[in-house]
């Protein structure tokens, strides 16, 4: 099966992921800062870090598999389009605070989190080799 | 007040100049009636039943008796947008209704208030635009 199949089963397993989590947040915060799609491309970009990490350094992971977990799943999950919408809907608004609040917090945590994920893939193929 | 003198020429529906009732209909952009949105199902069965005219409003935000936010400001959150219908008629024409449009509306809320129509035309009456 090419690999195109594999990025599309997972890209709509992630997609329709995203809009569950996101929506779920977004109702609990109850106010305009777009913390649910902040919470999911954070979680997305750690997720990421490690399985491409993970996956790149063991051989026990097929690229089918890894199409279908980062490109496919990851990939419908986070969403950069949905962060400049809604960053762009802030600046419209005036409200640059909150809008560099929201660039800020997604770079700079998003990045941390891909770091975090490398961690955890270290910590998994230590286990796997003990 | 009474009725407006110049308003009841030819081409008008009827005299809708007075006092009369504004019943406003508040939905959602995805309340659905038989498979089609709710909003436009409301507008055809005016239309059908020859009311005097009604309006349909997308909001930008909001939220009711759920409590859940609707905003366009965020992706996820416009999907549900607000939606309000407006119609004005005679208060017996709009309490004739009400009883038709209450089981069509799942969630929702409607408000009646008076108002006072000055003008009531078609486009095709209105007088030569002065200068």
């Amino acid at each position: 099966m090419r690999l195109i199949w594999y990025v599309a089963l997972g890209g709509a397993a992630g997609s329709a992921l995203r809009y569950v989590v996101a929506t779920w947040i977004q109702a609990r915060s109850g106010g305009p800062f777009p913390v649910g799609t902040l919470i999911v491309n954070v979680s997305g970009s750690i997720i990421l870090g490690l399985v491409l990490r993970y996956a790149l350094e063991s051989p026990a992971i097929s690229p089918e598999m890894r199409a279908l977990l980062t490109t496919g799943v990851i990939g419908g999950y986070t969403t950069f389009s949905t962060f400049t919408y809604e960053t762009a809907a802030l600046l419209e608004e005036g409200d640059w605070r909150r809008a560099a609040l929201y660039v800020g917090l997604s770079v700079v945590v998003s990045l941390a989190g891909t770091f975090l994920g490398f961690a955890g893939a270290r910590e998994l193929l230590a286990i796997r080799r003990a | 007040m009474g009725s407006a003198s110049g308003a009841h020429r030819e081409g008008t529906m009827h005299g809708l100049t007075g006092d009369r009732t504004l019943m406003r209909i508040h939905l959602g952009e995805r309340d659905k009636y038989h498979g089609q949105p709710l909003y436009r199902a409301i507008v055809e069965l005016l239309r059908e039943r020859h009311y005097a005219g009604a309006t349909v409003y997308r909001a930008i935000m909001g939220f009711g008796a759920s409590a859940r936010l609707r905003t366009d400001r965020l992706e996820l959150l416009s999907l549900d947008l607000p939606i309000v219908v407006e119609c004005v008629e005679t208060e017996e024409r709009i309490q004739a209704i009400l009883p038709e449009l209450d089981p069509m509306i799942g969630g929702g809320l409607i408000t009646l208030e008076a108002v006072r129509v000055i003008v009531y035309r078609p486009e095709t009456s209105a007088p030569p635009a002065q200068e």
